[in-house]
């Protein structure tokens, strides 16, 4: 048998083509990881708001009793906007936390709650307050454009608007009546 | 022409129809619902994977596509509704990204792929043709110096593609929220009149008249820009400018209390107490705001308008009351809401032979009405107030006199209470307390009479 001659001898890998594919991919891998890490994530995202702090968007419209509204028209008080559906189970549990809330501020006037109707029918809603109470009102024409004008993408959702007109708290889900006192009591605190 | 050249015009056409095609194809919308289905399109559901606005039927799309409709409706541009939805959504609904942070690599990665592919291509081509030169017996060049040019082209095939990819995002993103096309920012006037009111409350009042004006140029009936303009004017010493702005206010928004609290304010400035109380009335009608309540309470509103209003009918009454000829109230042409009011502020001003000045001037009312509830109640309050108690016994018979004529008079009522419970008497004191809160009718000003005396916590009501 004859040996094999120099021609014939395997090549030695070589690691050069290897780094110049891997070191891309790698360094691309390493800032996704950095960009993932870095970011809020997705229920965080939700709960945070560009309008936190900023101009309470308009509230303007009629209400379920046929009454003109502005959220305007309150300024100088704290106002929870609640966006809500009849047909929504966590609304209906979060209702009697609103008729609370309402009730301790009645007296005294510092507070109010506006209702804004979500992809639901004006009966539904009336049906909806004669059957689980609450007086103050409920926003049905123009309620679309407020949804709108704050982000809301399922209900419940609020918004507590400060007396000076500015967004200074945003819940999703449910709200406790509380937990809206707690907001404001920390908010009115002196610095 | 060479194979070559044919080739490459071949290439040029296609490309060039392709874009005319996709040019020509992208027809504008035929109908309003065409646009807000396009719009839709171009949105992507803030909670569904993968969905579009137009494609998904939960709640929130179904919200979002009726209100680009009312603003389809209204004549708004394309670019305003994506900029509403987006700036409250997220950027991450806006399938057409904006050229910032890192949305813009949306823009730039295509052309920087698009740059490589080619460097790609024309080096497989150009490593093709040393292959052949080299079969031609020409001389190759060394690896170094293969490896370095191809490190130059891909260096700046990279470089000159990240920023053609800069400039088009640069070009073709998104404007931010509230620009305008030509760069100029859109303010609403109720952002002027929030940002106003702030740099007011800082103390930069001709900043506030600025932001003001330019609220009043968007939205000349604005009330509330009308308002604060007015009521700033005012603070300038400008009263007759102040008083046209503060009635404009009223005249666009009859029920908005702080035009009625500052015309009010003016008007007690003005010595014009007629005009102060009926705005005072019409702002207590209303539904103030607790600043508003705050700001009456720390100027003493209503205190100076009760004190002008007596003052102003005093001098209307003594005018007729103190003349030598002095005939019969009946025919004088005063009201008893004069000669109450009168009698108190000459009571008021606690000059010795004040307070039977005015119950003398509350006589010569009864000479001609005997019978009137106000009278008598205005007389016994007088009476009451003095806290002497022989006073107090006759104040009481003549409040009971005038509750005798008219058993639901409110004035009388409350002016009772305070009597029964000077004298000690709680249940008298609640019995008509509860009467009083009984009536649909109370006067605002017996209301926080009773609140301001806290006479509720001491009857325990």
């Amino acid at each position: 048998m004859s040996e094999p001659g120099p021609s014939a001898s395997p090549r030695r890998p070589t690691l050069g083509r290897a780094v110049w594919i891997v070191l891309p991919v790698a360094v691309a891998a390493v800032l996704l990881v950095l960009l993932l890490a870095t970011r809020d994530t997705a229920p965080e995202r939700r709960a945070s708001s560009p309008l936190l702090g900023g101009l309470a968007p308009a509230v303007v419209g009629t209400t379920t009793g046929g009454d003109p509204f502005d959220l305007d028209d309150w300024r100088g008080r704290w106002v929870l906007v609640n966006f809500f559906s009849s047909t929504c189970v966590p609304c209906v549990i979060e209702h009697p936390e609103l008729v609370e809330f309402d009730r301790r501020h009645a007296e005294t006037g510092d507070a109010r709650i506006v209702s804004v109707v979500f992809d639901d029918s004006e009966d539904n809603v009336r049906e909806f307050f004669t059957v689980h109470g609450g007086d103050w009102p409920v926003l049905a024409d123009g309620a679309t454009a407020a949804a709108v004008a704050y982000g809301v993408t399922g209900v419940p959702e609020s918004y507590l608007v400060a007396p000076s007109g500015l967004v200074a708290w945003k819940q999703l889900g449910g709200v406790t009546a509380d937990a809206i006192d707690g907001v404001i009591a920390q908010l009115s605190a002196p610095a | 022409m060479s194979r070559r050249a044919w080739s490459w015009a071949a290439a040029v056409a296609v490309a060039a129809a392709a874009f005319l095609y996709g040019v020509t194809a992208e027809s504008p919308p035929r109908t309003n619902a065409d646009r807000v289905h396009q719009l839709a399109q171009g949105l992507a559901c803030p909670v569904c994977a993968g969905q579009s606005v137009a494609e998904s039927d939960v709640s929130v799309a179904r919200e979002i596509r009726r209100q680009i409709a009312v603003w389809v409706d209204e004549g708004r541009s394309d670019a305003y509704i994506r900029e509403q939805i987006v700036s409250v959504y997220g950027e991450q609904t806006d399938y057409n990204p904006p050229a910032s942070g890192l949305s813009s690599l949306v823009w730039i990665l295509p052309l920087v792929a698009s740059g490589g592919i080619g460097a790609v291509l024309v080096f497989t081509l150009r490593s093709a043709r040393r292959r052949a030169a080299v079969a031609d017996d020409q001389p190759p060049r060394t690896s170094r110096r293969r490896w370095r040019a191809v490190a130059a082209w891909t260096a700046a095939v990279v470089l000159f593609t990240a920023a053609a990819g800069v400039l088009v995002a640069r070009f073709s993103g998104s404007r931010g929220v509230g620009d305008s096309i030509t760069g100029e920012i859109r303010v609403t006037a109720r952002e002027l009149n929030f940002q106003a009111l702030e740099i007011f409350n800082e103390g930069d009042i001709d900043g506030a008249i600025a932001l003001y004006d330019e609220a009043l140029q968007q939205q000349p009936s604005n009330a509330e820009a009308l308002t604060y303009r007015g009521w700033l004017t005012s603070r300038r010493g400008d009263a007759p400018a102040a008083v046209a702005y503060l009635d404009d206010a009223i005249a666009s928004d009859p029920d908005y209390a702080d035009a009625r609290l500052f015309r009010a304010i003016v008007a007690l400035d003005a010595e014009d107490a007629e005009r102060a109380a009926s705005e005072m009335a019409a702002f207590d009608a209303l539904d103030p705001s607790p600043d508003a309540e705050a700001l009456v309470a720390q100027a003493r509103v209503r205190e100076r308008v009760a004190e002008a209003v007596g003052v102003a009918a005093l001098r209307r009454v003594d005018a007729v009351y103190s003349a030598p000829d002095r005939g019969a109230f009946g025919p004088s042409g005063l009201t008893v809401a004069d000669a109450v009011a009168a009698a108190e502020a000459r009571a008021s001003q606690g000059c010795e032979g004040c307070l039977l000045d005015a119950l003398q001037m509350l006589d010569w009312v009864l000479e001609s009405s005997p019978a009137d509830a106000d009278v008598l109640a205005g007389r016994g309050w007088l009476l009451v107030r003095t806290g002497d108690a022989e006073l107090l016994e006759l104040g009481m018979t003549h409040l009971d006199e005038a509750l005798s004529v008219e058993p639901a008079r409110a004035r009388a009522l409350v002016y009772r209470v305070f009597a029964h419970a000077a004298r000690g008497d709680t249940a008298a004191a609640r019995a008509d307390l509860d009467a009083f809160d009984s009536l649909q009718a109370r006067p605002p000003d017996l209301v926080r009479l009773i609140e301001d005396q806290g006479l509720r916590t001491a009857l325990g009501r």
